[in-house]
């Protein structure tokens, strides 16, 4: 039981934290692109500024946390949104939109937000230096263990305060996009855009209106996504490329401009890459009596080695392109 | 060629001319001749980006993966054989290894042919991915202990001892060859679809040449790289250096000459066509994506070829010394700056761009020693220790900015393409 | 003159599509635009709706200088347009594509959706089915409907029943003179040169980006040179 227990600890828990964070990039990015007609490189770097944003945020106000009962910088994430929702729509007007009004071929965004990734990655490096930083240098980092009732376990299931915070709040911005997307005129205009651009603009369809707001919660997402992760884990600055592939993976498994489908995506990509990593021969083990005798169960059975993770959403995003590249959830744009 | 026509052309290289004299007079021709020679194997690089966004358009977001493999392939076929490996039981062993991969593939292969007995639809594909995921499962886990074995007994496999300049083509071929699946799988689609693959395939070449200690030394790095002039030990820095620039160069130039024909060639102007107008292009019969592929595979080997010639000349092949910023992003301004789809503009942007990234550094340094006297005389601030780190990781900022400054003042770059006047 | 654009040139950037066409319409009017494919009829209507800009000329609406206005505030003053192609929004309801064309709407329009609804019976059944997986009249139906959500005084349709089964087509044309008889203009451009001039209460016919003729409906279906040349006789 107990290989059990290691089982659902690394491969279910870790996998639903990672998914999630997956999911969450995955919605901006997804949306941005059905939407914008771009992929946008900037995502994860937006995601890296969210979390630095918070950092600083929680070391202006770092009172607020035990007063709260939870971690400062997921108590500040409120802030944190609003600047870097703010940011977002700020980036486009200065680096997307004078592309857009002269009418460039949409790759030339997809350029444009690599030089934005480029920008962020340098200011982040300048303000923030590339050591790793923790959230909780003067809080605890709560964690749960919960026992498992069974005679014959001794683990415990393991959970901290940060994953549990970041599976609640995925479910609430699920839940709150959802709504948003189906009964607001604006979340409506969203999906009519992402549909059919040129029809939205012939309808009247405020179509400067919808990119903002479409930034607006890329920016929302990216802050919380970015800020979970640095909570979970801990804050450095090169996530970037490394995050980039999985989010990507993630929206065209989903099918691009399919929010859902992103979630989805995200979920698969995340639990893809644990069972991969997870180490197999943990649960042989158990079974090892019921082998011949010549079967050795080696020490390390694994799909792909820790350091090749980025494998997985790599062959994930071939096998899907080469095999219905609209995605599950038959997306819009190929 | 008169004078007026090509005024641009002449006025941009000639200030290119002066920064040069002025970086020898302050540097030494040691440095000059270094950073000249690095600004030429970037110019391969960035004629190979040419002809992929701008004779094509195609997004290539993986640089840094074609040049890794470039730079090992090289070194693998250029360094010196190593004998403890040869004589070693790894060797053995990973000729053992190499002979089970190959019945594993043949089980794959039979496999995708299954549906001559009768299983096909979502039954075979099912099957394909099962025997796939249990063929990687196979292949990583009797990797593990073959490797183990070599890195134990003789560190890495070594190289081959073969001629440099062998390797620098092999590892043009070599980029060439991955190219082509890549571009097998995204090439119908958006250009977004192939800059993700690339990006992807870039990291992970970074990673398995960065973990894989067995083939690349890992971070113990393998050094000295052959040259196939004579090298610095031999015949002191500045000849050395100039001999290899004046090899780099000679490659430029005929590659320049090639591609140049190339373009004019019915075959260019071809590409110009699918390139500005896919529809038009398409009702005129012609194959796209094979058209594309061509292309992307043609200058992906170019990038594997520079990126050979730009690890030779570094002398070291240090896998954690690829970065997307110095071998993708680097080579995406100088072909945005240069104009895009312009051989002579591609070279230009290489060595302008190459110059100013290197002057980055001691301008940088500056500032920001600036920045911390006068921010702890006037302000009392006590600057981080690493603020100089900082400031030469900030040059990325630079290099983010030019390209959407680019983008949106000089579309076509400094020197844009000159179509009508080219015939 | 509800609607009056003068001497029009304009383009995709090389050579002008249009050089120098004329058109008005009176409220209440049918004017109908014929022409042989790549006549730049599409492009016309366009122009009038601002989505590429003019070289040359302008659009008035009502005696009121559009010219410079962009298409979303054209919306505002009154012009619905429907597209010749892929004019519904597929993975939205029937329902979601009619309020997207109210979308400048202020007030509460459930009411002219309720209107839609009895002017296109068809389309109250399929109030919440996606629009994508509608017939192909259906989702003409769907288009018109979302054009006429902004109460608009001109509505400009882009080739309304090509590819319809005759009954659609008479359906459609039916719902049309509805829509013109309530004082609406329409402007449409047609493949069905004949059926459409029947109903003309003016008729353009246009060629390589010019104007050939303009007259009533009635006068063009008997002219010989026009019967010759674009009635097929
Ligand atoms: N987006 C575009 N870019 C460039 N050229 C265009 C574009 N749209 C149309 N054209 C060109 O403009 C000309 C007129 O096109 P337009 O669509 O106005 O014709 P049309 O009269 O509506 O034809 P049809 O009856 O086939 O709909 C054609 O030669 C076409 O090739
Ligand atoms: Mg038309």
């Amino acid at each position: 039981m107990n290989e059990l227990i290691f089982f659902i600890n690394k491969v279910l828990i870790s996998g639903s934290i990672i998914g999630s964070i997956y999911a969450l990039g995955a919605i901006g990015v997804t949306l941005v692109f059905g939407i914008l007609r771009f992929a946008n490189f900037s995502h994860a770097d937006l995601m890296t500024s969210g979390a630095y944003l918070s950092f600083v945020f929680a070391a202006l106000l770092p009172g607020l946390g035990p007063v709260i009962g939870l971690p400062t910088g997921f108590v500040v994430l409120p802030l944190s949104i609003l600047f870097l929702a703010a940011f977002a729509v700020t980036i486009d007007v200065m680096f997307y939109r004078p592309l857009r009004k002269r009418n460039v071929r949409p790759v030339m965004l997809l350029v444009a937000s690599l030089g934005v990734t480029l920008m962020l990655h340098g200011v982040i490096r300048l303000f923030a230096g590339t050591s790793p930083r923790t959230f909780f240098a003067e809080q605890n980092k709560d964690v749960f263990r919960i026992d498992v009732p069974f005679e014959t376990t001794t683990r415990d299931l393991i959970i901290s305060e940060p994953q549990v915070l970041l599976i609640i709040t995925t479910i609430i911005c699920i839940v709150s996009l959802h709504q948003f997307l189906t009964r607001t005129r604006l979340g409506k205009a969203m999906r009519a855009m992402s549909d059919n651009s040129e029809l939205a603009l012939v309808s009247g369809i405020n179509t400067d209106k919808v990119v903002q707001a479409t930034w607006v919660i890329a920016g929302t997402l990216a802050a919380i996504a970015g800020t979970l992760l640095a909570l979970d884990v801990v804050l450095k600055p090169d996530l970037s490329f490394n995050l980039l592939l999985p989010i990507f993976a993630a929206a065209i498994v989903g099918g691009i401009g399919r929010p859902y489908g992103a979630i989805a995506g995200g979920l698969l990509v995340g639990f893809s890459e644990t069972l991969a990593v997870f180490n197999w021969s943990v649960l042989l083990r158990p079974f090892a009596e019921y082998f011949p005798e010549w079967v050795e169960i080696p020490s390390r059975l694994n799909f792909v080695p820790t350091e090749y993770k980025i494998i997985v959403p790599f062959v994930i995003l071939i096998a899907v392109l080469i095999w219905r590249p609209t995605g599950i959830f038959r997306g819009q744009v190929i | 060629m008169n004078f007026r026509r090509y005024q641009r052309e002449y006025l941009f290289f000639a200030s290119v001319g002066v920064a040069v004299v002025l970086i020898v007079l302050n540097f030494g021709d040691a440095y000059a001749l270094r950073m000249l020679a690095e600004a030429a194997c970037y110019a391969i690089l960035a004629l190979g980006l040419t002809i992929q966004w701008g004779y094509a358009g195609l997004f290539n977001a993986g640089g840094m993966g074609f040049v890794a493999i470039g730079g090992y392939i090289t070194m693998l076929i250029a360094f010196p054989v190593n004998h403890d490996f040869w004589g070693s039981e790894g060797a053995a062993a990973l000729g053992e290894f190499l002979l089970e991969m190959l019945v594993v593939v043949a089980v794959v292969i039979g496999i995708t042919q299954i549906h001559r007995i009768g299983i096909r639809g979502k039954l075979k594909v099912i099957l394909i991915l099962i025997a796939l995921v249990i063929a990687f499962f196979v292949f990583n886990n009797q990797l593990v202990p073959v490797a183990r074995l070599i890195e134990r007994e003789s560190g890495f496999i070594g190289g081959l001892g073969l001629p440099v300049m062998l390797g620098w083509i092999a590892g043009g071929l070599a980029a060439a060859f991955v190219a082509y699946w890549i571009g097998k799988a995204c090439l119908g689609l958006r250009a977004d679809y192939l800059a993700i693959a690339t990006l992807g395939i870039a990291e992970i070449i970074k990673a398995i040449l960065k973990n894989a200690d067995w083939l690349t030394r890992g971070t113990l790095t393998v050094s000295p790289l052959p040259w196939p002039v004579p090298t610095p030990n031999d015949i002191g820095f500045v000849a050395a250096r100039a001999a290899y620039l004046a090899l780099t160069a000679i490659l430029v130039a005929v590659l320049f000459v090639l591609l140049q024909r190339a373009y004019r060639a019915p075959w260019g102007r071809m590409m110009r066509a699918i390139r500005d107008d896919e529809v038009a292009a398409a009702a005129m019969g012609k194959d796209i994506n094979l058209r594309r592929l061509q292309m992307f595979v043609l200058g992906s080997g170019l990038i594997g070829f520079g990126g050979a010639v730009l690890i030779s000349f570094s002398r070291i092949f240090d896998p954690s010394g690829f970065t997307p910023l110095k071998h993708t992003f680097l080579v995406w301004v100088m072909v945005l700056v240069g104009g895009a789809a312009n051989n002579l503009g591609a070279i230009f942007g290489a060595v302008a761009v190459y110059i100013i990234w290197l002057m980055g550094e001691p301008i940088m340094l500056f500032l920001f020693e600036n920045v911390r006297l006068y921010g702890s005389l006037w302000f009392d601030w006590q600057a981080p220790d690493d603020l100089m780190a900082r400031a030469l990781q900030a040059r990325v900022f630079f290099i983010g900015l030019t390209i959407t400054l680019a983008l949106r003042f000089v579309p076509n770059g400094l020197i844009p393409e000159r179509i009508g006047r080219i015939n | 003159m509800l609607i009056n654009a003068i001497n029009l040139v304009a383009g995709y950037g090389g050579e002008p599509v249009l050089r120098g066409v004329n058109f008005a319409i009176d409220s209440g009017d049918i004017g109908v635009i014929v022409g042989p494919n790549g006549a730049g009829k599409t492009t016309a209507l366009k122009s009038i709706f601002g989505l590429i800009r003019l070289s040359k000329g302008s659009v008035q609406l009502e005696g009121e200088d559009i010219t410079n206005v962009p298409p979303d505030r054209r919306v505002r003053l009154g012009i619905g347009y429907v597209t010749q192609e892929r004019n519904v929004f597929p993975s939205l309801t029937v329902r979601e594509n009619l309020e997207m064309g109210a979308f400048i709407r202020k007030d509460k329009f459930s009411p002219v959706i309720d209107n839609m609804f009895e002017l296109f019976p068809p389309l109250a059944q399929k109030a919440d089915d996606v629009a994508g997986q509608l017939s192909g009249g259906q989702r003409q139906m769907v288009a018109i409907a979302r054009a006429l959500m902004v109460s608009p005084r001109l509505l400009l349709l882009d080739e309304p029943t090509v590819g319809l089964s005759p009954a659609f087509v008479s359906e459609i044309v039916d719902r049309i003179l509805t829509i013109a008889r309530s004082g609406v203009g329409v402007l449409i451009v047609e493949q069905n040169a004949k059926r459409a001039l029947e109903i003309a209460d003016i008729g353009f016919v246009l060629a390589s980006g010019k104007n050939l003729f303009t007259d009533s409906g009635k006068n063009l279906l008997n002219d010989p040179e026009v019967a010759k040349s674009f009635l097929g006789g």
